[in-house]
C-alpha cells in the first residue's frame, strides 16, 4: 500500500522550477522506501512549472511509474494534461482513495499563429 | 481626447524626436492609461533613461489622468536607475481594486509567490468573480518568469480589477534584452537573429523552447490557462507582438516602437 504525502511538505513553497526540483530530491528520498502518493489539492499556489519540473526528474529518473498524484481539483489535472503532452510522460492520478490510479489523458493544443498587418482589440 | 492602451502606446513612443534635446514626450491630450499602456511607458522611459537620454515630458492636461500618474510616482518610479530605489518604495499598499499600483519584481527569493499572494488576497477580498487562485498560479508564472529573464533592469507588475467591466486586468513588463536576443543567443535558435521579433515571440510560446537547458513551458502553460479562462493575452517584444484572442485564435503582427525588453497583459473576464 502507498503511503501519503501533501506536496506541501516536499517544497518550502510550490512556485517555480526551482521548487519544483526541490520537492524532487525529497520525494526521491522517500521513494526509496517504496511507492507513494502526492496530494496536490492542499497548495495554496501550484504553478505549471513547478509540476512540470517535479513530473521531469521523476521521469528522467524512471520513477513516474512509483507516483500517483491525488487531485480532485480540475485546473490542476488540466495542468497535469498538458504536461503528459508536452513531455511525453505517463502520470498517474488519483481522484479519490476509494478509486483507482489511472494514466492522465493527454491533452494536445496546436495554436498556428496568423500575421496580422492591423491590431485589433482581444 | 486620448485613451492610451496597446493599440496606440507605441504609436506615443514612436512619436518622440530623440534628435532633439532633450527629446520629448507628450502625454498632453492623454486621459486615460490602461494597465499595458503605463507599463509600456514607464519601460519606455526608463530604457531611455538608463541609456543616458533626458526626456522632457508634456503630463497629460486631464486632471484624472496627471493625478492617476502621480498616485503611482510614476516618474520617480521609472526614471531612475535600478540602484536607487529603496526597498521601501517597492512594494504598495492595496485598494480594493488594485495594488495600487505598480510593484518592482526583484530577482530574489519567493518573489513570484510573494505577488501572488498579494494578489490572492486581493481578489479574495473583492467581490471580483474570478478563480483568485488560477490567477494567482498565472501571477507567480509570469513573475518568477520575469524575475530570472528581465537581466540588469527591474520588472514591474501591476494589477486591476475593473468592476463595471467585469474583468481583471494584469500587466508586466521589463526593458531588458528581449526574446530574440535572449533566444538566439543559444545555438539551437541562432537563425532567430534576424527573424522578425515577432516570430521570436511566437517561438518563445512553444513547448519546451527556452535558451536553458530544461524548461520552457511556462508561457506555453499560461497562455493555455488564460484561454481556458476565456481570457487574452498579449506579449510585445521589439517591435513584435502576440495576442492570443478570447476565441482562442492567435495573432501576431508588429508594434509601431521597437522597445527592448518583454511587455506583457493578460486579461480575465469575470464569470458570469
Amino acid at each position: 500500500m502507498s503511503r501519503r504525502i501533501e506536496v506541501t511538505e516536499l517544497a518550502g513553497a510550490t512556485v517555480s522550477r526551482p521548487r519544483g526540483a526541490e520537492a524532487y530530491a525529497k520525494l526521491h528520498q522517500l521513494l526509496a522506501q517504496g511507492p507513494l502518493d502526492v496530494a496536490l489539492d492542499g497548495a495554496r499556489i501550484l504553478s505549471a512549472s513547478f509540476l512540470d519540473e517535479l513530473v521531469l526528474k521523476l521521469q528522467r529518473a524512471r520513477e513516474l511509474e512509483s507516483v500517483t498524484f491525488l487531485v480532485t481539483d480540475e485546473s490542476t489535472t488540466r495542468k497535469l494534461e498538458r504536461i503528459a503532452s508536452i513531455r511525453a510522460a505517463i502520470i498517474y492520478v488519483q481522484a479519490a482513495e476509494t478509486m483507482p490510479r489511472h494514466i492522465v489523458e493527454r491533452r494536445d493544443v496546436h495554436l498556428s499563429p496568423t500575421f496580422s498587418s492591423k491590431k485589433v482589440p482581444a | 481626447m486620448v485613451s492610451l492602451s496597446w493599440l496606440n502606446v507605441d504609436q506615443v513612443c514612436a512619436a518622440v524626436d530623440f534628435t532633439g534635446t532633450p527629446a520629448s514626450l507628450d502625454l498632453s491630450d492623454v486621459t486615460f492609461f490602461d494597465q499595458f499602456s503605463v507599463i509600456y511607458l514607464g519601460m519606455f522611459v526608463r530604457y531611455h533613461t538608463s541609456h543616458g537620454t533626458t526626456l522632457e515630458v508634456y503630463p497629460p492636461n486631464a486632471t484624472k489622468a496627471r493625478e492617476y500618474l502621480a498616485r503611482q510616482r510614476f516618474w520617480e518610479r521609472f526614471n531612475f536607475t535600478e540602484e536607487s530605489i529603496t526597498r521601501e518604495k517597492q512594494f504598495r499598499t492595496t485598494t480594493g481594486t488594485s495594488l495600487n499600483n505598480i510593484i518592482d519584481i526583484e530577482r530574489r527569493e519567493r518573489v513570484g509567490e510573494d505577488i501572488a499572494d498579494q494578489v490572492q488576497r486581493l481578489l479574495q477580498e473583492s467581490q471580483a468573480r474570478v478563480r483568485s487562485d488560477e490567477v494567482a498560479e498565472i501571477v507567480a508564472e509570469l513573475v518568477e518568469n520575469f524575475a530570472q529573464h528581465s537581466k540588469g533592469e527591474l520588472a514591474a507588475f501591476t494589477m486591476q480589477w475593473y468592476p463595471n467591466m467585469k474583468r481583471v486586468v494584469l500587466a508586466l513588463g521589463d526593458c531588458g534584452i528581449g526574446i530574440r536576443t535572449s533566444l538566439s543567443s543559444v545555438t539551437r535558435y541562432a537563425r532567430l537573429r534576424d527573424a522578425p521579433h515577432w516570430d521570436a515571440a511566437a517561438k518563445a510560446f512553444e513547448a519546451g523552447v527556452t535558451r536553458k537547458r530544461e524548461g520552457g513551458t511556462g508561457l506555453t502553460l499560461v497562455q493555455d490557462s488564460v484561454r481556458l479562462m476565456r481570457g487574452s493575452m498579449l506579449l510585445t517584444t521589439g517591435d513584435g507582438y502576440v495576442q492570443t484572442r478570447a476565441n482562442g485564435k492567435v495573432v501576431v503582427g508588429q508594434m509601431a516602437y521597437d522597445l527592448s525588453g518583454v511587455q506583457l497583459e493578460v486579461v480575465i473576464p469575470e464569470r458570469r
